[in-house]
């Protein structure tokens, strides 16, 4: 990237903030996240990352961002949704005792997450800021 | 940068900050379902002490569980 170029031009914010995003991302992917919690731990944060990924996809629709009833809005609104289930089902096995179950559920939950949703919002932030 | 282009900026700012906070930051999901958690908890140790009657304790958790999951269930439903 030409730093001369984009102090030049004039959208040179949106693209210093482009920038910063996908530096923001980047470490986020070399993020060690610290995995000593407990079940009951793991799924509320499984909670927080989906709940917080449906809102944002929402928000995004409704900002005008991503259109509803398009291919990535859906691809991404059903991982949510497939993401939400398999939470249930974690939550389900926890209370019944089995942790073990509950916690890989909540990994297949991230997994769609990782996976089929986090590439989006990042696509279209991104995109958003051009 | 006009209104528009300006909202759209601050909708990708939301978004960076959200997914990169909610993903990362293990200290904000704790903070948004600390007492839910707190009290599923001590609901397990007292159910471990025998102090609880098994019907209550299902009742319980049912009720705190449904409180943690409240967050995203209103985030689905606006899909």
């Amino acid at each position: 990237m030409n730093w001369k170029t984009l102090e030049e031009d004039r959208r040179s914010p949106l693209a210093l903030f482009a920038l910063l995003v996908v530096l923001m991302f980047a470490l986020d992917g070399c993020a060690t996240i610290d995995r000593n919690l407990s079940p009951l731990e793991l799924l509320a944060e499984g909670e927080n990352v989906v709940g917080t990924a449906a809102h944002t996809l929402a928000d995004s629709a409704d900002a005008g961002i991503i259109e509803r009833g398009s291919d990535e809005y859906d691809k991404a609104a059903i991982a949510i949704l497939d993401a939400g289930e398999a939470l249930d089902r974690g939550w389900e096995l926890y209370a019944s005792g089995d942790v073990i179950g509950a916690v890989a559920s909540r990994e297949a939950a991230m997994d769609l997450y990782r996976r089929l949703v986090r590439p989006t919002l990042v696509k279209y932030s991104l995109e958003s800021s051009e | 940068m006009n209104a528009a282009t300006a909202s759209l900026l601050i909708k990708a700012i939301d978004i960076a900050w959200l997914g990169l906070a909610a993903w990362e930051n293990n200290a904000d999901a704790k903070t948004a379902n600390e007492p839910a958690v707190a009290s599923l908890l001590e609901l397990r140790q007292k159910i471990t002490l025998g102090l609880i009657s098994e019907e209550r304790a299902s009742e319980e958790m049912d009720i705190l569980i449904t409180q943690l999951r409240s967050y995203r269930k209103s985030g689905e439903a606006r899909l």
